[in-house]
């Protein structure tokens, strides 16, 4: 019975992400637009874009090989694993034991390095461009996401994201300094992988779009539609990693069952529109971030993520 | 000590660490508005969670001093804008090593849970100081002072049978109000 609950619980968690990843980025772009005084497009327009995308046979180049088109489904795949790895509305679904952290950062690492050799094999000076970059900011991202890792495995004794997720709910570690730091460097290494809040160009068309846009420019149809399906899901991800690993308020735990998952999925809606809502303002009240910045921003990231390590030591000798 | 204190002091410390690379007076300010307010909530939680008027008394009077009137002055008097004048890496390398030292110093003195909350306002100081030392311009000196004085009042909240007077007087932002009030003098001719 207990099996049956956790396989409908990663069924429900599957189909809820297939319907809020595309629909959570229209929404945000629909809010940016109001935010900055335009009408802007309904929400379900990026559905509409992936249905007709994926309808469409992809234009090659003359020099791609099977890896260009392969790579967006690849990165797809690897992406929506990952999402589907990460507990949204209930802890202890059926794919909880393979919920590692190491595992997600690998999902997330084959899926940039998917797109990145895409970027690489049609040779494009904005393919080759892109890509560089994704791998770079990587590079410096990971190091960050690493020590994050290292940190809440310690204070849970695993890094397992489910019990991870778990000791945070009972508040075991509380709103220490190093869980506060240690979310402050995933919310950071998040925006720049998801091209997020101030990082996002207008319309994804500049600069730090460069990364993604850059790589996935000589995608069309349905390989357009799946690299855009891998972005959206990509944001709802990061979303749900900090919602799980930092604000596990109102999650159904595994010995609740299903009566208390209505109250988790309203927890879990409300939670994904207060930060997709806050990443927007961030992006219409801040200012951009320029390219040659994201390094330092990410530097920053991991001398946080190493602060969090460091006060979780001083902490246990204090304490 | 609270949740609510601890959480202060950690924020308090990203807002520092956001501060040492913000080289814009305007958003720098804010950062010190952010970071007063925040230390001032964690203050005012813990005293009415520990029963102690004093403390509250504090978070009120930090609050309106270090979060209101001193950089309401400052807008008003001084606005110019400052480099840093190190690189960003060096300057965080750096900063790491000052967050280290405070750490270590917290730990030399076993106070259990509230060696947490030092180490943190301790981490706060040294990192205000070294905005101070970084900035150009009286403005920018007046804000990394402010910074370390949100700090002082985070240790002084945190530091165990602290006579409530020395509580009140760690409120008042004296230094950095005779840093910022020099800036209005009239230079000596």
């Amino acid at each position: 019975m207990s099996f049956l609950v956790a396989f409908l619980g990663q069924v429900l968690h599957i189909a809820l992400l297939v319907a809020a990843a595309p629909s959570l980025a229209g929404y945000m772009d629909w809010l940016h637009a109001r935010l900055t005084g335009r009408a802007g497009v309904s929400w379900q327009r990026p559905w509409q874009n992936l249905l007709r995308l994926s309808r469409k046979q992809p234009v090659l180049a003359e020099n791609a090989s099977a890896l260009f088109t392969a790579a967006p489904l690849v990165a797809f795949a690897a992406v929506a694993a990952a999402a589907a790895l990460v507990p949204s509305f209930t802890l202890g679904m059926a794919l909880a034991p393979l919920a590692d952290l190491l595992v997600l950062v690998g999902l997330l690492a084959l899926s940039r390095c998917a797109l990145a050799l895409a970027g690489l094999d049609i040779g494009t000076a904005l393919g080759g461009m892109g890509a560089s970059r994704t791998v770079t900011y990587a590079c410096f991202g990971e190091p960050a996401l690493l020590l994050v890792i290292f940190t809440l495995g310690l204070l849970a004794g695993s890094t397992n994201l489910d019990l991870v997720a778990a000791m945070q709910q009972e508040s075991h570690f509380g709103w220490q300094a190093a869980s506060t730091l240690a979310l402050a460097a995933t919310v950071i290494v998040g925006l720049v992988d998801a091209e997020a809040g101030p990082l996002r160009g207008p319309q994804q068309r500049a600069e730090l779009a460069m990364l993604r846009q850059a790589v996935t420019l000589e995608f069309s149809g349905y390989s357009l539609a799946a690299a855009e399906a891998t972005a959206a899901f990509r944001l709802l991800l990061w979303l749900d990693l900090i919602v799980a690993l930092f604000l596990p308020f109102g999650m159904a735990s595994p010995s609740a069952g299903l009566t208390a998952w209505p109250l988790g999925l309203l927890a879990w809606l409300v939670k994904l529109l207060i930060l997709a809502s806050v990443l927007v303002l961030s992006s219409v009240l801040l200012a951009r971030f320029r390219l040659p910045r994201v390094p330092h921003l990410l530097g920053i990231a991991t001398l946080l993520a190493l602060l969090a390590a460091a006060f979780l030591f001083a902490s246990t000798r204090t304490v | 000590m609270s949740d609510a204190i601890h959480l202060a002091g950690a924020l308090g410390l990203l807002l520092s660490v956001g501060l040492l690379c913000q080289n814009r007076a305007a958003p720098a300010r804010w950062l010190c508005v952010t970071q007063a307010a925040i230390v001032a909530a964690g203050l005012g939680v813990q005293g009415i969670i520990g029963g102690a008027p004093a403390v509250v008394i504090a978070a009120v009077l930090g609050f309106a001093l270090n979060a209101v009137a001193l950089p309401l002055a400052l807008r008003r008097g001084a606005g110019a804008t400052s480099a840093i004048t190190a690189g960003t890496s060096v300057t965080l390398v750096a900063a790491v090593v000052l967050v280290a030292i405070a750490l270590a110093l917290a730990v030399r003195l076993d106070l259990g849970s509230r060696g947490e909350v030092i180490g943190l306002a301790l981490a706060i100081v040294l990192l205000g100081l070294q905005r101070t030392a970084l900035g150009a311009d009286p403005g920018f000196r007046t804000l990394g002072l402010l910074a370390a004085q949100n700090g002082t009042l985070l240790a002084a909240a945190a530091m165990p049978d602290l006579p409530p007077l020395v509580l009140l007087v760690a409120a008042l932002p004296i230094v950095p109000g005779l840093v910022a009030a020099s800036a209005w003098l009239p230079a000596p001719p």
